[in-house]
């Protein structure tokens, strides 16, 4: 009877885990503008896309959701993304809400040192030196290729359907 | 600019201005065959239509909550709390606390909706007794138009996300309510000549 009532606690146990493990969970990450770089350095992926986001941007409220169905359908994941959002710390409840919404699950960066002024030049700075910070704004993004060379980088004055194509290219 | 687009979206939806679409009846079939060619994520037992013509699709198409893609929201008390569209869902379906508190005054409760719906497919009336901290009422139609894809991307994001909120152990239930006139009304042929000339000269006005 002991063992019946243990292995029915082992049971109810791995049923509640298996449950908890289908519930939906952003992932929203705070770094640091160095670790940051540090880690798409270090990716080993093919293509590694940094893309700079706003969630009170239109642009990049309007270009989220292909960006996450293009991730939804890559097959391959032969590239990571960088998701850096102008979202101050105190306002990560706002974003969680935003990703819950589109049950986007993948990691979602905040500046732990996000600058006062300047976030947008600052950090495409921080992360590519070569790269035109005038160019590009919100929903933009670089892609770096495992060699850490920039391979892309789009402007401001390109449309969103010219965003997915370049993106179809590198998420496979 | 997205934003304007879906409020023009949603002020030309409202069923009164859709124009272009003649309306017919549907059935069982042709609500699956919609989800499936659209891709939409709703489940079986989720969908519901209106019981019959004269006392459920008549008194509600009469009322002012005859229109697509819109959501009402209930409370545990089935009391009205608001209506919810595609400019206010995303802070109101991710995050619930952002939900209205205070019942809308003098509106009419769930009972208007569950007394008037059934299951699609099987027939059978509105009848969970169990309840909710949330109704919510999705409504929906088979409408064809240039802005289907749009409309058909709206009720996607809705139904997901009020299913991970249900995963995530919220206790809430969604009706997804077909507002389309149906077959299963078995109207006589003369009634539903009748009906089809109202409805598509009085909604394609």
């Amino acid at each position: 009877m002991r063992y019946l009532v243990i292995i029915s606690f082992f049971l109810a146990s791995c049923f509640s885990i298996t449950a908890q493990e289908t519930k939906f969970k952003t992932n929203i990450q705070l770094i640091e503008l160095e670790e940051l770089k540090k880690e798409i350095l270090e990716s080993e992926k093919e293509y590694k896309i940094a893309f700079i986001f706003d969630q009170f941007c239109p642009a990049s409220r309007d270009i989220f959701p292909d960006l996450d169905e293009l991730y939804k359908n890559s097959t391959q994941k032969n590239f990571k993304l960088f998701l850096v959002t102008k979202t101050k710390e105190k306002n990560k409840e706002e974003l969680e809400d935003h990703l819950f919404y589109y049950g986007y699950e993948e990691p979602f960066y905040i500046l732990k040192d996000k600058p006062l002024f300047g976030f947008l030049k600052k950090t495409i700075q921080g992360i590519c030196e070569s790269c035109d910070y005038k160019e590009m704004g919100y929903s933009d993004f670089i892609v770096f290729n495992e060699n850490n060379e920039v391979v892309a980088q789009t402007n401001y004055s390109q449309t969103k359907e010219e965003h997915i194509s370049i993106l179809k290219k590198y998420m496979q | 600019m997205k934003k304007m687009f879906y409020l023009l979206l949603i002020l030309s939806f409202s069923v009164n201005a859709q124009k272009e679409y003649t309306y017919n009846f549907k059935n069982s079939d042709s609500l699956e065959a919609y989800i499936e060619r659209y891709e939409l994520p709703f489940q079986e037992e989720d969908i519901y239509i209106t019981k019959d013509f004269e006392n459920s699709f008549k008194p509600y198409s009469e009322s002012k909550f005859l229109s697509s893609p819109i959501i009402y929201v209930f409370n545990a008390e089935g009391k009205f709390l608001e209506s919810i569209n595609n400019i206010t869902s995303e802070k109101k379906l991710a995050n619930f606390k952002k939900i209205r508190k205070r019942p809308e005054k003098n509106e009419p409760n769930l009972d208007f909706w569950t007394s008037k719906i059934v299951h699609y497919k099987t027939g059978k009336d509105y009848d969970d007794p169990k309840k909710y901290d949330y109704t919510f009422v999705v409504n929906w139609d088979l409408t064809e138009s240039e802005q289907t894809a749009q409309v058909i991307e709206i009720w996607s994001e809705w139904y997901n996300v009020l299913m991970r909120q249900k995963a995530k152990g919220e206790n809430i239930q969604i009706i997804l309510f077909n507002i389309d006139l149906q077959e299963r009304w078995e109207l006589s042929s003369h009634m539903r000549r009748f009906v089809l000339e109202n409805v598509n000269r009085s909604w394609g006005e």
